[in-house]
């Protein structure tokens, strides 16, 4: 077919506007800022762990920040965790097709690609300043004018490698202007607000542990899981290790009671400190499957279940989520091996809460002791982290049903009268009786 | 008229002669888990209902002192305390279903789930559990009803049992029908274990492997599949523990069927005089050499019923 002299060179180069176009495909304004924000959050965890001398404490996020300023033209984002080295810069954050085997240890973010796509999901130029401890740099890209050129790099300007201020360190990144589609839903009403939720929807764990995150100057605020707790009613709370290819896999389940709030009732998974999955009332978490009757279907009178699934490892690829780190992958073996004791777990917070409505359902009945919703408000919230170690939901046994009830139903006085004479009895309540047993004897076993 | 007490509606399982074999037999493959672990130290989980045969049988031959009875049926209750023949038997007022997520130990369990009903797809689930909660070494039983419905009920009951299972496989009431059924029962059964367990080993190494598999008649047709729970590292040690090596511990999807011969007690005393060498294909007396054959397989086992005026 093809002679030699008839040879043609094909470029096979991806151009720069089919890789642009790739990679901000499938991926919605939020989540470009979100890949953001783990990446800030994956710089405090590691600038955390680096200086960690002192014992852990309960809010070791507290001196780190990230503040998002939205304008109509532009997006700023600002944060003190650590900075970007230029070894990462180079090698790393602003390279092409090299980022596979950077990793963070338990970190969230998909260092690099994140960054990239939303710089070119969001504006037309952006602007980062990064100083860490010994270096800094600043880095000015014109998106179109960089479309333009054959090269595919960066230039990285005002590098310095010198001992810099530690409270300069962090990095400032400015997207402006933005992309007009973009423009036009960062000034809708309600932007920041929303954000903000999402943000703390997913790093609910790191502002717990003292993260400060803003939007626009409205902080989010600390929500620590919490469970009640009593002297009866006790969260199950289990924490082991799967080890397979790779590092450890750290898994915590906890399950047990809160507040009656069908919003919150269900289960929660984290990944690497990010949630996964928020409130699953479905069977994902084993609730209601078909082949599988351990679990009933979610139902209100379930709106005080809670439960926490946890999976932290250092090598961000063995947590069940799924590669772009933003669901759950149902298919993950350690989120399959997890279900199942999970499933094991949330059975007697169910059978409880099952007695707790049947106890409603009889109310009238007289009842000795005390009933079983006055020991739910005898129970005290407490935080996840504080729970000790307990293999079985504790909780208390219903007083016994009594062991006979009552029926009652009005007929005729004329019908009445024949059959307490055809009975030979005095009262209707024998006729009730009578009637009953002779039914009784003639049909059941 | 007079009523009796219809309760416990199960058929009285002490003088049922399979039933009788079955327990003895299950009690000789336990033992064999000796040579690991002291049987005194197991803990046993039955549903003794009133009788509390296998309760009384298995505290008899090991000493098992932990022994937990659960019973669904509340208004039984007060009599299975009252009807407790040793003292270390606690009676949990609760459904299987309900028990099991507590029942979970670090001491390996025998646990019989003797259902008397059907399998469906409540059962399943629990067998599931049960190889979520049980300890390494644990041994799980599971007996259940493989009889046959009537005809033109089996495909229906089959949906209500099991939802849309098998959808194109169960069509008709052929495929329900007595040998089928029991294949059915049992390959359900060792599904539900051996995913449970494979779920399970990827958290900490527990695999699992069937220690018998009995079909017999006591009235009913029933089924009862046993397994082994321990952990891989020990499979060797397990090995030599020799379970497979007992006749009637089957390892696999065929059945040892517990058929009871009808001997007298002469014939019975006859044959022993001849086993377990011996040639038993020419019988003495009238004996057929089936049920001579029936009689080897099962001789150490089966019970001798006396009327006893005590």
């Amino acid at each position: 077919m093809a002679g030699g002299d008839k040879s043609l060179v094909v470029d096979a180069e991806p151009t720069k506007d089919l890789f642009i176009e790739m990679l901000v495909r499938d991926i919605d304004l939020r989540a470009a800022v979100i890949d953001l924000v783990d990446n800030s959050i994956d710089g405090a965890r590691y600038a955390i762990k680096k200086q960690r001398r002192r014992p852990p404490t309960a809010a070791p996020l507290k001196s780190k920040y990230l503040r998002i300023e939205t304008a109509p033209t532009s997006l700023t984002l600002t944060d003190n965790c650590g900075g970007i080295s230029l070894r990462d810069a180079k090698e790393y954050a602003f390279r092409f097709g090299a980022h596979k085997d950077k990793g963070i240890d338990n970190s969230i973010g998909q260092f690099g690609v994140g960054m990239k796509r939303a710089f070119f999901k969001l504006g037309s130029a952006f602007t980062i300043f990064s100083t860490t401890s010994n270096s800094r740099f600043t880095l000015q890209v014109d998106v179109e004018r960089w479309r333009q050129k054959k090269e595919w790099e960066f230039v990285l300007q005002e590098v310095e490698e010198t001992r810099q201020k530690a409270s300069d360190v962090g990095t400032t990144i400015k997207i402006e202007p933005l992309l007009s589609g973009v423009a036009e839903e960062v000034e809708a009403e309600g932007f920041s607000t929303g954000l903000l939720d999402e943000l703390v929807a997913r790093h609910q764990e790191a502002i717990n542990e003292g993260f400060k995150l803003s939007v626009d100057g409205i902080e989010a605020a600390k929500m620590p899981a919490v469970l009640l707790q009593s002297n009866e009613i006790i969260p199950a709370n289990v924490e082991f290790q799967v080890n397979g290819d790779g590092p450890p896999v750290r898994v915590r389940l906890v399950c047990g009671i809160g507040e009656s709030r069908p919003g919150e009732a269900g289960w929660d998974v984290l990944c690497n400190g990010r949630t996964v999955l928020k409130s699953d009332q479905t069977p994902v978490t084993g609730w209601g499957g078909s082949t599988d009757q351990r679990i009933p279907s979610y139902h209100n009178q379930f709106a005080r279940f809670r439960g926490f699934a946890y999976f932290d490892c250092k090598d961000a690829s063995r947590v069940p989520w799924t590669t772009t780190k933003t669901g759950l992958d149902h298919d993950s073996p350690i989120w399959r091996s997890a279900r199942q004791r999970m499933i094991s777990m949330m059975r007697p917070v169910i059978d409880f809460l099952n007695d707790l409505d049947s106890e409603h359902d009889r109310e009238g009945d007289n009842q000795s002791g005390a009933t079983l919703s006055s020991r739910v408000e005898r129970t005290a919230p407490t935080a996840v982290a504080q729970l000790s170690s307990r293999d079985v939901f504790r909780y208390p046994k219903a007083t016994k049903a009594p062991r006979s009830g009552r029926v009652s139903y009005s007929r005729a006085k004329e019908e009445l009268t024949q059959a307490k004479l055809a009975l030979k009895v005095n009262s209707y309540r024998e006729v009730g009786e009578r009637t009953f047993e002779y039914w009784a004897e003639a049909e059941l076993d | 008229m007079s009523r009796l007490n219809p309760e416990p509606r199960e058929i009285d399982y002490r003088i049922r002669p399979a039933k009788n074999v079955e327990r003895k037999m299950l009690l000789e493959i336990c033992s064999r888990m000796g040579a690991v672990q002291k049987m005194s130290t197991y803990r046993y989980v039955g549903m003794g209902s009133i009788y509390f045969v296998d309760f009384s049988l298995f505290h008899r031959a090991f000493g098992i002192d932990s022994m937990i009875s659960l019973e669904g049926r509340e208004r039984l209750m007060e009599r299975c305390e009252w009807n407790r023949p040793f003292d270390c038997i606690r009676v949990r007022s609760t459904s299987v279903a309900e028990a099991l997520p507590g029942l979970r130990s670090e001491v390996p369990t025998i646990m019989w789930l003797d259902y008397e009903d059907k399998l469906d797809a409540g059962i399943l689930s629990q067998l599931a559990e049960a190889c979520e909660v049980l300890a390494p070494r644990s041994i799980l039983i599971a007996t259940v009803n493989v009889t046959p419905d009537a005809q033109e009920l089996r495909v229906q009951n089959f949906r209500r049992r099991f939802g849309n299972r098998d959808v194109a496989g169960v069509s008709k009431p052929e495929h329900l029908g007595k040998v089928k059924l029991r294949k059915l029962n049992y390959e359900y059964m060792k599904q539900a274990v051996e995913e449970a367990v494979n779920v399970r080993s990827i958290r900490d190494r527990t695999v699992q492997r069937q220690l018998a598999h009995f079909v017999y008649r006591d009235g009913a047709e029933m089924l009862t599949v046993a397994w082994l729970l321990h952990e891989e590292s020990e499979t060797e040690e397990i090995e030599n523990c020799d379970i497979d090596n007992l006749d009637f511990a089957h390892s696999g999807k065929v059945p040892f069927e517990i058929a009871v011969p009808k001997l007298t007690y002469r014939e019975r005393l006859e044959l022993d005089r001849l086993l377990p060498e011996g040639k038993i294909d020419e019988p003495p007396g009238s004996i057929v050499p089936e049920d001579a054959k029936a009689y080897s397989l099962l001789y150490r086992q089966m019970p001798v019923y006396v009327d006893a005026v005590i």
